[in-house]
């Protein structure tokens, strides 16, 4: 058996390799798709086979003896990750053969096919790895795939983002060897595992310095306000396959990250958990408020990641609260849970933000944009996929009976049982009343963002003639997004056991403890019995107010005679139009108004035309000053380049002297 | 000064109301009678509600609406013989359509005729309704107004006065089960 899952991990890595190098060659882009495809498969299956036999063991799948060590192994928490890689990737893969296929003018297909190949590897690759070196060489190889992806269309806006994304994710990644370093004590070959041991032995300054990079570098990864510049320009840059990936996989990559060094430390400042709640809620709540109104499909999706992550990153911030503030020897059950469900959160937010770039990927395919206002009416043309996406859509607003809905749910819950602990401390309390506030504000406008994109999207009457006539659900782009709805149907009904088995082996790889875990409170069956009866009985009694033999006529809604079109239909804009009102101060919305006089004698007569933008504070009052700042720095350094050599040897010369000075 | 004049006209200027012997003359007979057998015909038909009507300009010079109108005030005042106008076909039982149907008008024919509840009266008023009058084979006219929908009377005349349209509505009425 252990040899199976080996040879399997062992034929999904050089399958990937293989496919990224076969890609290139001309007229085989279906062949590499397919041997993509199955390496994935092989992938899956081997993870499979590894939670059923041996859950939370090490089984190690590599070990050199050169490259600083380099050695690849599994253990619980990656195979948890590698199964949600190698399941969704998967069906990635079989969606861009067609949607690939169809963009071959837009794209280079057989350098984003092979990049997508050496991009999974390179996700694959951090999870697998368990020593620095390893991770952060694969770390690099995601980042690098995903970079080129980015900007595989070449227009400007791509190339833009594409940089940004670039200087972003090497500050973390830079930001993350960092971390590395300071707790292995300069050693590359540090064993990730061995974390735990070491936060134990070095000072708390240099743990605190430690958890600020790891915090910095994870969080940037993932997408955490004020860190997320890149992610709502590069996610929808890229192509709608890749975005899948970026949003679906790589912010879990970062989730594991984190999960793998910060969460393991042997002790955590209780500001270190309060910094990481209040970034996790600022992000889940700004990132909704984004996703509300934004108007352009994969931005509003991209904000929905950033709003999911914040909300993955509450989680853990709650345990770590819980943790940090516990007494020598306890164990934290509350942590357990909390823990258990952020990682939940995150294995659905991956599943259903991966439906949802595939579907947009279909949507715009569909109407040829990406702007919101210019959708509509697309349930008619495309019935079987706008079922599908609505159950998707449901799924990531949370809703009951889908798993999302238990991963929020325990989260309130266990809220609600620290207020009772916690009694009448008076921070304490204020802390967790606040955060219950604002994470229920977070549900409220997830559901707003998510409901806006449908009801504008699938509903109502075509804003553009062009995309109405035909009547296609599209084959292969289907099927993918059909597994996915199934899939988070399906853990929403088996929800109470996957809860019940994630704590029960999170207790065991966090906190080492073997015992029971207290329920987590919920029966998912009850629930989706529930719905279900719910269901069936609004649908009897719509059945029964509705017929009872009288005789009825169809037609237009009575509009004074005139004809009803799309122009009259609520758009994106005006329908989060209260919400933008209410949270301006927050938004900063830039309007502009041009008018252009079409006479030129007559100033009243004039064509006028309106815009509104959402504006980016966090860029405009953030980032464009410290770039400033930045170049302001360079121009003073670049005084000291006379180009005269000799000054050059005096300043090497000098540098010398004072490394002499402060290493003896 | 203009003030001074002002109150000079209000209170020395000649008076302008009719003297009171002015106002009860003979009623008109005819719509008294016409009106009665209408309230009988709407009492039999629609159990004592009153009839409803709503008005659509198909395209119209205005001269039968300003007919349409004189129905309401206070010599004709149809309302008490149980026929009033509303604002939406949606509570309608029977449409005035006046005018030649303009091609531009044609989809609100339509739609005021589909938007209206079944069985619904049409009633075309006026030539241009009828006939087309002298409108008709023009460019910009689709026609008579039973070429876009289903009329069952016409009421002639250019415009017809307000009690041959009484006359007409009374016509439409007795046929009615």
């Amino acid at each position: 058996m252990e040899n199976f899952i080996i040879y399997g991990v062992y034929i999904y890595l050089t399958g990937m390799l293989v496919s990224a190098g076969m890609s290139l060659l001309r007229n085989h882009f279906r062949f590499a798709n397919a041997i993509l495809f199955l390496s994935n498969l092989a992938g899956f299956s081997a993870m499979v086979a590894y939670l059923a036999n041996f859950p939370g063991r090490e089984l190690v799948i590599l070990q050199t003896g050169f490259f600083f060590d380099l050695k690849l192994s599994l253990d619980y928490l990656s195979s948890i990750f590698l199964l949600l890689t190698s399941g969704i990737s998967g069906l990635v893969v079989v969606y861009s053969a067609e949607y690939l296929d169809r963009y071959r003018k837009t794209y280079d297909i057989q350098s984003v096919q092979s990049l997508m190949g050496i991009f999974i590897f390179g996700m694959v690759g951090v999870l697998l790895s368990a020593n620095v070196v390893g991770f952060m060489v694969f770390w690099e190889i995601m980042s690098f795939a995903s970079f080129f992806l980015v900007m595989s269309d070449r227009t400007k806006e791509s190339l833009h983002a594409a940089f940004i994304y670039f200087v972003m994710t090497h500050l973390g990644a830079g930001a993350i060897l960092g971390g590395f370093l300071i707790l292995s004590g300069g050693s590359l070959g540090f064993e990730i595992s061995g974390i735990a041991a070491a936060s134990r032995n070095i000072p708390p300054d240099f743990l605190t310095v430690a958890f600020l990079l790891f915090f910095f570098g994870f969080g940037s990864k993932a997408g955490l306000i004020p860190f997320h510049i890149w992610l709502p320009e590069a996610h929808p840059q890229a192509p709608t396959n890749i975005s899948a990936l970026m949003s679906g996989l790589m912010l879990k990559i970062a989730v594991y990250g984190f999960l793998k060094t910060v969460m393991m430390f042997f002790h955590i400042p209780i500001w270190a958990a309060l910094l990481v709640i209040s970034l996790g809620i600022i992000s889940a709540l700004l990132g909704a408020l984004y996703a509300v109104v934004e108007k352009d499909i994969k931005k509003a999706f991209a904000y929905s990641s950033i709003e999911n992550m914040g909300i993955i990153f509450l989680m853990l911030g709650m345990a770590m609260c819980v943790m940090a503030k516990r007494t020598a020897g306890e164990i934290p059950l509350a942590a357990i849970l909390l823990v258990t469900y952020a990682i939940f959160h995150a294995i659905n937010h991956a599943i259903f933000k991966t439906g949802l770039f595939l579907s947009s990927g279909v949507i715009i395919n569909r109407t040829h944009s990406k702007s919101l206002d210019m959708m509509g009416g697309l349930a008619k043309a495309m019935p079987i996929f706008s079922f599908i996406f609505l159950i998707i859509i449901l799924a990531s607003a949370a809703l009951p009976p889908f798993g999302t809905f238990y991963g929020e749910w325990g989260f309130i819950r266990a809220l609600i049982d620290l207020l009772q602990i916690s009694g009448t401390k008076f921070a304490s309390v204020t802390v967790f009343l606040t955060v219950l506030a604002l994470f229920a504000l977070v549900s409220g406008l997830a559901t707003f963002a998510m409901i806006k994109i449908y009801a504008i999207s699938m509903l109502g009457l075509p804003k553009l003639e062009r995309h109405s006539d035909e009547k296609t659900d599209d084959g292969l782009f289907v099927i993918p997004l059909a597994v996915i709805g199934f899939v988070m149907v399906a853990l929403g009904i088996f929800a109470k056991n996957i809860l019940g088995w994630l704590s029960g082996h999170i207790g065991e790889v966090f906190f080492g403890y073997a015992g029971d875990i207290p329920d987590v409170q919920i029966s998912s069956a009850q629930v989706f019995v529930i719905v279900a009866a719910f269901l069936l009985l609004s649908a009897a009694v719509y059945k029964l107010l509705s017929g009872n033999g009288r005789k009825e006529r169809e037609y237009d809604t009575w509009n004074c005679g005139q004809p009803i079109d799309a122009s009259m239909e609520y758009t994106a804009t005006a329908f989060s139009a209260p919400i933008r009102f209410f949270f301006l101060p927050l938004l900063q919305r830039r309007k502009t108004i041009i008018s252009v006089p079409v006479v030129n004698t007559n100033p009243w007569i004039s064509k006028k035309s309106f815009s509104l933008d959402i504006t980016s504070v966090w860029y405009d009052r953030l980032y464009k000053p410290a770039a400033k700042y930045v170049f302001w720095l360079a121009e003073k350094v670049r005084l000291v380049h006379t180009g005269r050599i000799q000054y050059y040897l005096l300043l090497l010369l000098s540098a010398i002297i004072i490394t002499l000075m402060i290493a003896l | 000064m203009a003030f001074i004049k002002l109150l000079k006209i209000l209170f020395f200027g000649p008076k302008v109301t009719e003297s009171e012997s002015g106002l009860s003359g003979p009623k008109d007979q005819e719509i008294q009678n016409i009106g009665e057998e209408i309230k009988k015909e709407v009492e039999r038909l629609y159990g004592g509600r009153s009839l409803r009507i709503r008005a659509v300009d198909g395209g119209s010079t205005n001269a039968e609406e300003i007919e349409l109108t004189a129905l309401l005030n206070a010599y004709y005042d149809i309302d008490r013989f149980g026929l009033s106008f509303v604002a939406s076909p949606r509570h309608a039982d029977m449409l005035f359509v006046t005018g030649p149907v303009t091609r531009n008008l044609e989809a609100a024919v339509k739609k005021t005729y589909q938007a209206a509840p079944e069985p619904c009266i049409v009633v075309a008023i006026g030539d241009g309704a009828c006939t087309g009058g002298i409108w008709n084979d023009s460019y910009a006219v689709v026609g008579s107004v039973d070429k876009v929908i289903p009329v069952h009377i016409r009421i002639p005349g250019d415009p017809p006065t307000p009690t041959e349209i009484l006359k007409g509505v009374l016509g439409a009425l007795r046929g009615k089960k």
